[in-house]
């Protein structure tokens, strides 16, 4: 991302330079085939990414149903946005959840990659990173599927609340307003997180040695090694996780479109899945784009803000 | 100090033996519901009982046989498509200079930057203008461009480090950049393409809003999609072919981590760096 041409080494073309005395025209003709190798790649791009991009922009200032309705209202769907009730009830619980997630991104998968770092055991290692992978391998509407099972009436959670007594909070988690966010929240218990981890892991790993023997010597050990050597070394990885997991908070919408449809109530809309039945429910393909480009304004502007962050973590990849 | 190290290592692993217990615990209660029938499931819900119900397995896999060859379609097809185009412009990225590459390279790059939620309804409503909506072509191109960027810039920097001398011969001969590419830099780009390959097919099996938005008809639906629709619509009789069915849904990936550990590793590395 952050690698610019100038990391280009000298190629085929450069060895033989056009002289400059060819002019643009005859440098295209005679790199016509080259076109044509590029070409799938551009068209697919410019159909599929670029278009709909564009599309999303202009199409934020129509009311527009994809059809037949199609006229010009300004900034309607944006002062439309402010009075949608649904839409303002989404926000807050975007926000629970995108905080939930940040908190377990930086504390489950990090003290499990530090913890299976600091193990002596290279065999061990690499087993309890494979272990810890076979979940992220298992289809997420499988996951969605089965914790939804666990949170019906008479699933799983019940099953161990009435086990230990507490048979006066068993309900039907995702059916009751006052619960069913914090069931979605509570989807991959314990959040053991395998592909973040293993990503903190290789950060780890690449820790030259002679620094953590250095660390060993002056004494500095356990929570002492964490916070002075490993944490600071792994920065990178940390924060572009949290970039990560902000753009993943802003966008997914799939736990709450299988799980509860956004309710009950609204319990738990979010602005994304505002705006896939804006469009896909009522055909307001205006309004949903509309949505759809202040999501995108705000994860540029956050991602804008981090962008020195993810540098680091290239760079030290790069390493 | 011996002994406290002992004490250490001794609760980080007690810890970490709990971490994969209660990760693994939903997939074995998972494979455990999914051997029973309903009497068995009202009844020891959480215990293993006998006999196991086999046929659980048939009843699911003959509601997901279809769903799962549209899966096997798409992700074939948009793989090969992905991978081909996108080491194409890679290897003439990498290895030529001409008028507009630079402009080619950037708007690539470029697309990492546009969130998908910004594109979801446009691409949607555009794939029924251009007439490919509720086909399976409206899942396949879309994922075959949204791979783009990021396959390109791998394969990019992948074949930026192979040395010049491999083409000079070739060039000498009068290989064409066609040529090149097909002997000499394919060839040698195998495990990088693997890898690649591993990242797309993980994404396309388990992607769900996508093929759900844009894929109406019944048979053309993928097994995530499928999956979830059948539990919806009460289609499955009780839990134990319900669960047979997440079951069946997981094999392929889980099958293809078997048998490909580290590359797969690799390739879930290789992936976090994609935003």
């Amino acid at each position: 991302m952050s690698l610019a041409d100038r990391s280009l080494k000298p190629t085929m073309q450069t060895a033989n330079r056009p002289k400059e005395d060819q002019s643009l025209l005859a440098r295209i003709m005679k790199s016509k085939y080259l076109y044509l190798m590029v070409l799938p790649t551009a068209g697919l791009v410019l159909l599929f990414s670029y278009l709909p991009a564009l599309i999303a922009i202009y199409r934020s200032f129509y009311m527009w149903d994809g059809i037949r309705l199609d006229k010009f209202i300004g900034f309607g769907n944006f002062s439309t946005m402010l009075q949608d009730p649904v839409l303002l009830e989404s926000i807050p619980n975007m926000l629970k959840l995108l905080l939930f997630s940040l908190f377990i991104t930086l504390t489950v998968p990090l003290t499990n990659a530090v913890l299976i770092y600091r193990l002596a055991h290279a065999r061990m290692q690499y087993w309890l990173r494979v272990l810890f992978i076979v979940p992220a391998v298992v289809p997420s509407v499988v996951t969605i599927l089965l914790w939804t099972s666990f949170f019906s009436s008479d699933g799983l959670i019940n099953i161990i609340l009435r086990a230990v007594g507490l048979d006066t909070i068993t309900r039907a988690w995702l059916g009751d307003p006052d619960t069913a966010l914090y069931a979605i929240m509570g989807v991959g218990f314990p959040w053991a997180g395998g592909l973040t981890m293993l990503f903190y892991l290789a950060g780890l790993m690449n820790i030259p040695e002679s620094l953590i023997d250095a660390a060993t010597v002056d004494g500095a050990t356990g929570l002492r090694r964490f916070w002075s050597i490993e944490l600071p070394l792994i920065m990178g990885q940390v924060k572009l996780f949290i970039i990560l997991t902000i753009i993943g908070g802003l966008q997914n919408f799939s736990l709450p479109l299988i799980m509860t449809d956004g309710g009950p109530g609204y319990s738990t809309m979010v602005p994304a899945l505002r705006m896939y039945y804006a469009a896909t429910q009522e055909f307001r393909m205006g309004y949903a784009s509309a949505i759809g480009l202040v999501l995108f304004l705000v994860i540029f502007g956050l991602t804008y803000v981090n962008l020195r962050y993810i540098r680091t973590t290239v760079e030290f990849e790069a390493q | 100090m011996r002994r406290k190290i002992t004490v250490k290592g001794f609760a980080s692993i007690t810890w970490l033996g709990l971490m994969l217990l209660l990760t693994f615990y939903p997939l074995f209660f998972l494979l455990n519901v999914s051997f029973k029938d309903i009497g068995q499931y009202t009844q020891g819900m959480l215990a293993i009982t006998f006999p196991l119900h086999f046929e659980n397995y048939g009843m699911a896999a003959n509601m997901l046989k279809d769903y799962t060859l549209n899966s096997i379609i798409i992700t074939v097809a948009s793989l090969a498509g992905l991978l081909l185009t996108a080491s194409l412009t890679a290897f003439v990225l990498a290895r030529y200079s001409f008028p507009g590459r630079n402009i080619i390279f950037y708007g690539l790059i470029g697309l990492m930057m546009i969130p998908s939620v910004l594109t979801l309804i446009p691409s949607y409503i555009l794939t029924i203008q251009i007439k490919i909506y509720n086909t399976h072509w409206a899942v396949i191109l879309p994922y075959i461009a949204g791979g783009q960027a990021f396959n390109v810039f791998v394969l990019r920097t992948f074949f930026q480090g192979l040395p010049e001398e491999l083409f000079e011969a070739a060039r000498i001969d009068g290989a064409s950049p066609l040529q090149m590419y097909g002997r000499i830099a394919l060839p040698l780009s195998t495990p990088i393409l693997s890898t690649l390959a591993i990242m797309h097919v993980l994404g396309s099996w388990n992607d769900y809003i996508w093929p759900a938005t844009v894929l109406q008809s019944d048979i053309l639906r993928t097994v995530a999609v499928g999956l979830v629709y059948l539990n919806r619509i009460g289609s499955f009789p009780d839990p134990g072919p319900s669960m047979a069915g997440s079951v069946l849904a997981s094999i392929p990936l889980l099958l293809l981590f078997v048998l490909s550990m580290r590359t797969f590793m690799q390739g879930l590395l290789t992936g976090a760096l994609k935003i």
